[in-house]
């Protein structure tokens, strides 16, 4: 199998985890928030 | 114009090999990890595929966004509901962007290996079965060190009479252990043999079309068969990445509240 | 966009700590497994790159025997 070639170990590795990485802060800081906030602003139009 | 007729695959496992691009060299550093290959030029359209499907669809924030952001807005509250269900308790919600990054990246990793010609970034088992390596074994530190040796008591379920409980946490430890693989396992090949399905009867579709006129006229009849398979595989790449929360989220369970 | 101080690093410090042993054991079982007789003379291993020599697994194998 192709995906077994040990060369690319490290670098699926490396890029992968520095994907999760910057994906976990825009996700939880940016992106998660965003919806959030923008339920609590239509609660707060039409119910408060 | 295309030759498609000589246009063959030497093996179905060719779609999985990733090349190097470019490679960085400097001679005083070993900057072989950074090179950019095929996984991380895929990893390159997710980031940007993520940061789109939120960035542009947002409507500059207005309380109503596009109608894309109504597939966002959906994606949201199903996790919600789903990591709330699973997990329970108060502590949901710590947890909750960690799941939420795990099931967007195979999602959209997903879908974009379903293109024609691209790289299926989730069959790569390597990069998958440490990745829920890092899950598990992120889970059993953070258990020791919420419970100490009470942790201990997630092997023993309850209401087991006493004689059977060595056999039971022998048994239990086995399948906690087993966890780290099963989980990546599952995902990984699931798509790759969605993958090589896919290509292995299309391949045969495409020689069997190439003879003459009839056999091309006659082959649709098994082209609707691959286009089922093909749905099918679409239905998969989307049920993996939930299966993968579900999972995940009940493992989290299972460390944060034992049972 | 607007920044929100979401915790990351209080919840979720444990699978920092576990990213960083899989990817020291994965770079050790890389480079174990690269250097095994099926890999060694592969022409895409990096140590090529830095001018390594082709190994003659052969002569090693005979010497082992006498």
């Amino acid at each position: 199998m192709p995906q077994l070639l040990p060369f690319y170990f490290l670098n699926t590795l490396t890029y992968g985890f520095i994907l999760i990485m910057i994906l976990l802060v825009l996700f939880s800081q940016y992106f998660l928030p965003m919806i959030l906030r923008l339920y609590v602003s239509r609660l707060f139009i039409s119910k408060l | 114009m295309l030759n498609l007729i000589n246009t063959f695959i030497n093996s179905p496992l060719d779609q999985f090999e990733s090349q190097t691009f470019f490679s960085i060299f400097t001679p005083f550093m070993d900057m072989n990890n950074f090179n950019i290959t095929t996984f991380a030029l895929y990893t390159f359209i997710v980031l940007f595929i993520i940061i789109s499907l939120f960035m542009f669809t947002n409507n500059n924030n207005m309380i109503m966004g596009s109608k894309w952001f109504i597939t966002q807005e959906m994606i949201y509250d199903t996790m919600v509901n789903t990591i709330k269900n699973q997990m329970g308790g108060k502590l949901w919600g710590f947890y909750m962007p960690f799941i939420y990054t795990f099931f967007m990246f195979i999602l959209v990793s997903n879908l974009l290996s379903m293109i024609p010609y691209s790289f299926a970034l989730t069959a790569q088992f390597v990069f998958i079965i440490s990745l829920s390596f890092m899950v598990w074994l992120g889970m059993t530190i953070m258990g020791f060190y919420k419970h100490g040796l009470v942790f201990f008591a997630l092997f023993v379920p309850q209401g087991t009479p006493l004689v059977l409980v060595p056999l039971l946490v022998l048994i239990e430890m086995m399948s906690y252990i087993m966890r780290s693989l099963s989980l990546g396992l599952r995902l990984a090949a699931n798509v790759m043999a969605g993958h090589l399905l896919m290509i292995i009867l299309g391949g045969l579709l495409m020689q069997f079309m190439s003879i003459n006129i009839l056999t091309t006229i006659l082959g649709f009849i098994p082209l609707l068969i691959i286009l089922c398979v093909v749905m099918l595989e679409f239905a998969i790449a989307m049920i993996q990445s939930y299966v993968w929360t579900v999972l995940m989220a009940s493992y989290m369970k299972d460390v944060q509240y034992l049972h | 966009m607007k920044r929100f101080p979401t915790p990351i690093v209080k919840p979720l410090w444990p699978f920092f700590i576990a990213a960083a042993v899989t990817y020291y054991g994965v770079s050790k079982f890389a480079d174990a497994y690269g250097n095994t007789d099926e890999y060694i003379n592969d022409p895409r291993n990096p140590r090529f790159a830095k001018g390594g020599k082709i190994v003659d697994l052969t002569k090693n194998k005979e010497t082992m025997e006498e």
